[in-house]
């Protein structure tokens, strides 16, 4: 990316995003990172936006980390209902549950 | 209920010490706390004492002598004010001798006023008028021909309120009230006896001076010395009506004072327990939006944005409406349209907004502009603490030992509440001021204003949050400063310790980070020691802490901190966000992010999606639906094509404004319902005109979680309030609700959300506000939360990781740019610009070091270029040693500046909060406005255009 541009295309952006938030997940450790960032999208992303992930996927897999690639995958399979870590959510107490995001 | 003025005892109420004494006044036996002055005693009993230079909302001071009365067994006749009750005490407040003494004292004051008391506009409403008939003052034996200080010019600068020296008596109450309820020390008494005068500071005038406008002198003036513009021009009110501040998270409650449907004044409510009594110059004074010329006051449609606007009834503009987004999901599916409601609006138009997305457009696509502020708040508390709320109540702050703050500028933001916390930084009665830790790129007010100074400023680099707070962290753990207790009580002992073994990492020390960060590790180090061990320590933030790509993060980083140090769940300790809009905190409440509904709930739960289903006869959506920027990027791509926005104005208010535009201008359909014209509706095909908060019920929560009435004042200039205006719309998509009052929503809303419970109309009318949780756990509402336990049950660690934003400065451009806000405008302006709060910030101004703005050749007051990846502006340099080198500052209050032209769509991880905090920029000179600014100003005048009504036959 030159010094100047600026402008991602929507798709660029969605994969900007998944690793964003992968990265931040990092620290977790591969394994548990890709259930908490499986799990991150299954509650914060909207069906348009994991369908499209999953073509990514399909279509250009090159363009996906490994941690990215394995939590899509979960998504794809329909086993993300993860409840891990750093999007546990609880309910320990009445306003449990995950959260503003 | 008929004009009276509030209740004034004279004296502020005793510091609570748990001793009481026994006196008589007047032959009434009474108790009280020990403390308490006799004129407070006094009032407390029904009586009162006259007086003048003694008001309840200052320390009494004791220079009038009007107050006189007489103590058995003790010599001369005491001043009441500046006398405390003692055991045994016999006091007598009317005998001859003192009513001859107060004519004396009050003959004086007489002399030297001029008594134009018929045509003076506080007629009626004047103490010293009051006073003098308390004492019976039948004639003034001196005549009134002597030197006087009468004829003096009248200071008329500040444009809300008119100070006239020839009626001041000289009782210091102004300057009292402006150092002690408003902390700004900008008045004085000058000279001395005769010739002693009130003066704001240094011979200016009040506009030109460190006047902040509260209005505090104003309130405490007992003449029309210092009086409201408004009063003069209007008169006295014969009516008042307490509703809440519509402007900030402060949540100020304020007595609207009323003639007929005139507003006459707003004058700050004293049990108002968010702002006890104060208030800030936008809600006290600048109102005046309310009836701007500019309001549209009629519903308009039309075909495309490049035509102008046609005003038509309330019935075809609903009816287009409703027809416009079925014919929208016919065609594209139920997931192509959406909704934004407001931070703004009532809690009961929120929550009907989001029940119009959810049971009427079948999908989860609402969001809010809490988006943009802030979702890491509720993110990261809920993941730490298990709520997405702050921790305490703003009385809390009193118990303060060290105030950490964070990436918030409480003088300009939430003044209301930086004057309370400027009077616990002062030393107050012999005891010691609390200690102030300021972390923020910029030397705030409230590093250095008077009497009160930060221990430690850490000026960091924008943008460098967790690093800073991990080194914190890495501190308080490497030094053993944290609370094990604490910790193994209430949070999980091995998660500590993982989070502890990562915070200890060499590579996290504050010597570490010191390049990053731009701040000396002694100092860092020096901070954290203080904050682990200086008693209550209490963590206050803004949105310097949550508009960064690592905003999620740095408010964990915070919630670890508070943990580890064991300062939560008691009173002077916590974690408070400063939210920014007056109802942030409620539209997060009411359900308007797109995963979940009011209260916090997961629409994946099937228990909670169950309950709303059985409420609303509906099926509802699983699934999550689109935030803003997603949204956004929908429409890019074609499949989101209509959208319903309350309240807000997300042209102006959202990054990247070339992002927004051409996801708005990819839609077929939006409807935006607003006051005015705002940017957002140059892209808009309907506009639905708004009600202003006068001119509705309902309720606003504050950033201390209380809820608190709005209550009609006058009928709506539009003809419908909001939520009347959302009613209308779902039923023409046939949804069927019946409100006659917003007291049903709320009833509906108790009825679904747990901690919303015990909240109704009518507690609300009893108590004046709730915090909630407000149920039967917590039947009175909930000032400090995580007593004894976290909502969540453990407190949790997260290791929060230090990932550096992908906005990076280089060669073209080396400059990082942060953004703010100013005291006399709030959010994008677009009320506050339409009052003479104009006259303190006219434009927006880019703030620069010295050094920079010499590398660049700018002088200040230069016009600049202000270019970014994303685009480029002008405005004017103001060049300063606030801002570090390096680092550029600006507002974003007007339009013409686009400040969002520059900002990126960059976002926090896990929030897409935007990154407004930090952009990497390029200064330079400019002659003036930028071709896109021009275009931009074009393209506005041509969509606001109102076609003229077709001539009647
Ligand atoms: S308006 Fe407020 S800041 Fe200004 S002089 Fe009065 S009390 Fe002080
Ligand atoms: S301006 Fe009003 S409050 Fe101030 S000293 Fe004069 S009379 Fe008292
Ligand atoms: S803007 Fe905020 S601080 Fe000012 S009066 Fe309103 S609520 Fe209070
Ligand atoms: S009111 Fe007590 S001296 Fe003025």
């Amino acid at each position: 990316m030159s010094d100047d541009t600026h402008v991602m295309s929507t798709t660029d952006r969605l994969i900007y995003m998944a690793h964003q938030i992968a990265r931040n997940m990092a620290t977790l450790g591969e394994a548990r990172a890709v259930t908490a960032l499986a799990a991150h999208l299954t509650s914060f992303w909207d069906p348009r936006m994991k369908a499209q992930i999953i073509a990514i996927a399909q279509a250009e897999p090159d363009r996906l980390s490994p941690t990215v690639a394995a939590a899509v995958a979960q998504i794809a399979q329909g086993r993300s209902a993860g409840k891990v870590d750093a999007t546990q959510f609880n309910t320990v107490d009445e306003a449990g549950h995950c959260d503003a995001g | 209920m008929t004009y009276t003025r509030e209740t004034d005892h004279g004296t502020p109420p005793a510091l609570a010490t748990g001793k009481s004494v026994t006196l008589t006044i007047d032959g009434q036996s009474v108790t009280l706390p020990e403390g308490t002055s006799i004129m407070r005693a006094a009032s407390l009993l029904g009586g009162s004492i006259p007086r003048l230079c003694a008001t309840d909302s200052v320390e009494s001071f004791g220079s009038c002598r009007l107050c006189l009365v007489e103590v058995e067994g003790r010599n001369g006749y005491p001043a009441s004010c500046t006398t405390p009750v003692a055991e045994g005490m016999v006091v007598r407040t009317q005998t001859d001798r003192l009513k001859q003494l107060r004519r004396g004292v009050m003959e004086l004051y007489i002399s030297d006023h001029p008594l134009d008391c018929l045509t003076c506009g506080a007629n009626g409403d004047c103490e010293l008028q009051e006073q003098a008939g308390a004492v019976g003052l039948r004639d003034v034996r001196y005549g009134y021909d002597g030197a006087t200080n009468m004829g003096q010019a009248k200071d008329q600068s500040n444009p809300y309120f008119d100070f006239d020296p020839s009626k001041c008596i000289v009782c210091s109450r102004c300057v009292r009230a402006c150092e002690e309820v408003q902390g700004t020390f900008a008045l004085t008494i000058e000279n001395k006896g005769f010739d002693s005068k009130v003066a704001p500071s240094q011979g200016e005038d009040f506009l030109g001076s460190e006047c902040v406008s509260c209005g505090a002198c104003v309130q405490a003036c007992p003449t029309a010395s210092l009086i409201e513009k408004k009063v003069v021009e209007s008169g006295t009110p014969d009516r008042a009506v307490v509703t809440t501040c519509a402007y900030c998270g402060v949540g100020c409650t304020f007595r609207a004072e009323m003639r007929g449907e005139e507003l006459v004044r707003m004058v700050p409510w004293k049990d108002g327990k968010a702002n006890r009594g104060h208030s800030c110059v936008k809600g006290r004074f600048a109102w005046g939006y309310a009836q701007h010329q500019d309001r549209i006051l009629n519903p308009m449609i039309r075909a495309s944005v490049s035509e102008p606007w046609r005003e038509v009834s309330w019935d075809e503009a609903i009816a287009h409406t409703a027809s416009e987004f079925r014919r929208i999901q016919a065609k594209y599916g139920t997931r192509s349209i959406g909704g934004i409601t407001s931070s703004r609006c009532t809690n009961e138009e929120t929550f009907l907004v989001q029940k119009l997305i959810r049971q009427g457009f079948g999908n989860n696509n609402v969001d809010t502009c809490a988006r943009v502020c802030h979702s890491p708040t509720g993110y990261g508390l809920s993941q730490t603490f298990g709520t997405s709320a702050g921790t305490q109540d703003f009385d809390s702050v009193m118990q303060a030992d060290v105030i950490l703050v964070i990436g918030a500028n409480p003088t300009d933001g939430h003044p209301v509440f930086a004057s309370r916390m400027k009077k616990r930084l002062r030393p107050n009665n012999g005891k010691p001021g609390a200690k102030l830790i300021v972390i923020d790129p910029r030397r705030t007010d409230l590093v250095q204003s008077p009497h009160v100074a930060a221990e430690h400023h850490l000026p960091l680099r924008p943008g460098t949050n967790v690093a800073m707070l991990t080194a914190l962290a890495h501190v308080v753990v490497t030094e053993k400063l944290y609370d094990e207790t604490f910790i193994r009580e209430r949070c999980d002992w091995d998660e500590f310790a993982d989070w502890a073994e990562f915070v200890s990492q060499p590579a996290r020390s504050p010597e570490a980070i010191e390049p990053l960060t731009g701040v000396k590790a002694e100092d860092v180090r020096a901070a954290a020691r203080l904050y682990a061990t200086g008693g209550n320590g209490a963590i206050y933030y803004g949105l310097g802490v949550t508009e960064h790509s690592q905003g999620s993060s740095t408010v964990m980083a915070i919630a670890n901190l508070a943990m580890a140090t064991g300062n939560v769940g008691r009173e002077g300790v916590g974690v408070n966000p400063l939210r920014g809009q007056n109802n942030v905190q409620g539209a997060c409440d009411m359900g308007s992010f797109p995963h979940e509904f009011s209260g916090y709930r997961h629409v994946s739960d099937t228990a909670t999606r169950t309950l709303f289903e059985r409420a609303w006869g509906v099926t509802l959506d699983s699934e999550p639906g689109l935030r803003i920027p997603n949204m956004l990027d929908a429409a890019t791509d074609g499949s989101f094509k209509g959208l319903f926005v309350q309240g807000e104005d997300i042209l102006q208010s959202d990054p990247n404004t070339h992002h927004v535009a051409a996801g708005l201008a990819a839609m077929e359909c939006v409807v935006v319902q607003d006051l005015f014209l705002n940017e957002t509706a140059n892209y808009a095909h309907i506009f639905l005109p708004g009600s202003t908060f006068l001119e509705k019920d309902g309720t606003f929560t504050n950033a201390e979680r209380r809820i608190q009435r709005v209550r009609k004042v006058m009928a709506p200039l539009n003809g419908y309030a909001d939520w009347e205006i959302v009613q209308l719309v779902a039923n023409a998509m046939g949804l069927d609700w019946t409100y006659d009052h917003p007291s049903q929503i709320m009833d509906e809303i108790a009825a679904l959300t747990p901690t919303f419970a015990g909240v109704h109309y009518d507690r609300l009318e009893a108590e004046g506000s709730l915090q909630w949780p407000a149920n039967d756990a917590a039947p009175d509402g909930t000032p400090t939360m995580h007593i004894g336990g976290f909502v969540r049950g453990k407190g949790k660690f997260v290791v929060t990781d230090y990932v550096p934003t992908d906005e990076k400065t280089g060669p073209r451009f080396p400059l990082l740019l942060t953004t703010g806000r100013i005291l006399s405008h709030y959010n994008v302006g677009a009320q506050t610009r339409r009052t003479a709060n104009t006259a303190w910030h006219p434009e927006d101004r880019l703030e620069i070091h010295p050094s920079d703005a010499d590398n660049r050749g700018l002088k200040d007051g230069d016009w600049v270029t202000l270019r970014s990846r994303a685009g480029e502006t002008t405005l004017r340099a103001l060049i300063t040693e606030r801002v570090a080198p390096g680092v550029v500052y600006t507002t974003f209050h007007h339009p013409e500046t686009q400040a969002n032209v520059i900002t990126t769509d960059f976002s926090d991880w896990a929030t897409n909060c935007p990154e407004y905090k930090v952009t990497a920029v390029q200064v330079m000179a400019s002659n003036g406005p930028s071709d896109w600014q021009q275009d931009y100003a074009d393209q506005a005048r041509q969509s606001r255009r109102i076609a003229p009504l077709e001539a009647a036959e």
